[in-house]
């Protein structure tokens, strides 16, 4: 059997966003194509003005680039991060077109690039990575930047995105997530090594793999919960993707 | 069988706002201090009813009169009880300004070392009719305030009475302190909670402006 990945993703806007009335800050983007998989996730910041305009800019262009350098054969971390790359200027020219700072298109940016289990992994910011891997099992591919406050993140459209991105390479992956910042606390342990917390994510990879017609409604449901509600007021949004045929 | 066996991580990883009352508790403070508690008691009751707030915002007690005692920690506002302070001795307001920075620079260590951020700088409110009894050891408070200031490590607020020595309050904190029109402490503790409740319904990343202190109208806490 040739692996494949499947995926499935979702996001609720968090009850902070529902009292201010603002709409969800999040956006994702998904390709798959056998066992070639890109999905990119960034998260408006919400103090910019078009934070999530910036966002869906990014993950749009992230995407794009990353299925060009996919198909070019370019290794995983490498187009992970020429995905960041296009994000970045076209965010700028994105900017420029609406006769704007990019400051205010800023988001944060994750961008999983995997051909068969081998993944690499752009990440700008806060959200994360976790993977379900052959040799560790759970653990985190990606953790999210933390600073003093918890509006202190990186963002895409800084000057110092190339310093501050962090790529990563990974073999042996059977499944990843990828999930916005208003997951991390129901999901993390988030010490000083932050790890994953295995209840949440045990079922949600297994559920995830049996391919089930109408999981996206599904894992909206769970984001949109209460018991997640009260878990953060922030927009949540995950990403799931499962290798089939990867082996135990 | 599906997601809804997924469990979450229960311990509240919210992104922390710290709000530290620094209470003048010495004698002279007798005729205003059932007003205070009432203030205190009226916090708790509102806030802990805010889903949002309740959920972000540490609360913590110091109290000087006579000496300075920490009444509470920080503690998250869902398991906050208001404490019934009485009055006694001097004002110790040097000592118990250090031993307030002190219980925040420690809480931001824990915060920290658990990974939880805080939302925005720690909130340092002061409270007073008098004048420090303890010598020149507001100086060395004052000093270090500016400094955290400067860094952005907390946000200093001193509020006093129409006894209190503003030469000194004054000089405290960067934004100068204010006067308390007519014993408004009502409007006063509604303020701070005003306050903390936009704070946690703020967007991360967004400033959150001081809301008024009086209105054209008479309103407000502030005497003119």
């Amino acid at each position: 059997m040739t692996p494949a990945w499947f995926t499935v993703g979702a996001g609720a806007r968090g009850p902070g966003h529902r009292l201010s009335g603002t709409g969800c800050e999040d956006a994702f983007a998904v390709w798959t194509h056998g066992d070639a998989l890109a999905i990119a996730l960034a998260d408006g910041v919400g103090s910019a003005a078009y934070g999530a305009r910036g966002a869906a800019c990014a993950v749009a262009a992230a995407l794009k680039g990353a299925r060009t350098e996919v198909e070019a054969g370019t290794a995983e971390p490498d187009a992970a991060f020429a995905a960041a790359r296009n994000a970045h200027r076209a965010v700028h020219q994105c900017a420029r077109d609406r006769d704007t700072v990019a400051s205010e298109l800023a988001s944060t940016l994750i961008v999983a690039v995997a051909r068969g289990d081998r993944v690499g992994i752009a990440h700008i910011g806060d959200g994360g990575v976790v993977g379900d891997t052959k040799l560790e099992g759970l653990a985190v591919l990606s953790a999210p930047f933390r600073g003093r406050y918890a509006n202190e993140t990186t963002v895409l459209t800084s000057n110092q995105w190339e310093r501050e991105l962090a790529v990563s390479s990974h073999t042996g992956v059977r499944g990843l997530c990828l999930f916005s910042d208003g997951c991390q606390n129901t999901c993390l342990m988030l010490g000083v090594e932050p790890r994953p917390f295995a209840p949440f994510f045990a079922p949600l990879f297994a559920h995830s793999g049996r391919r089930l017609p109408g999981l996206g409604v599904e894992l909206h449901r769970l984001l949109a919960s209460d018991r997640f509600s009260d878990a953060s007021s922030d927009d949540k949004t995950m990403i799931i993707g499962v290798l089939d045929g990867a082996g135990a | 069988m599906g997601y809804e066996l997924v469990e979450f991580n229960h311990h509240n990883m919210e992104p922390r706002q710290d709000l530290l009352l620094v209470v003048d508790t010495s004698s002279s403070m007798s005729g205003d201090i059932d007003e205070v508690n009432r203030g205190l008691q009226t916090l708790q009751a509102a806030l802990q009813e805010d889903p949002l707030a309740r959920k972000c915002v540490e609360v913590a007690v110091v109290t000087f009169g006579g000496m300075p005692v920490v009444r509470q920690s920080f503690v998250e506002l869902a398991r906050f009880e208001a404490p019934t302070l009485s009055t006694q001795g001097a004002t110790p307001m040097g000592a118990a300004l250090m031993q307030s920075l002190d219980l925040v620079d420690a809480h931001g260590a824990l915060l920290r070392e658990v990974g939880i951020p805080r939302r925005s700088r720690p909130w340092v409110f002061l409270i007073t009719d008098g004048q420090p009894t303890d010598g020149d050891s507001w100086r060395a408070a004052r000093d270090r305030i500016h400094r955290a200031e400067r860094a952005k490590e907390l946000v200093f607020f001193a509020v006093g009475t129409e006894t209190a020595d503003f030469s000194v309050l004054d000089k405290l904190g960067p934004r100068g302190a204010k006067k308390l029109r007519d014993q408004r402490w009502h409007e006063l503790f509604l303020w701070v909670i005003d306050s903390m409740r936009s704070i946690s319904r703020s967007a991360i990343g967004e400033q959150v402006p001081l809301l008024p202190t009086r209105g054209d109208d008479g309103s407000g806490w502030e005497a003119v």
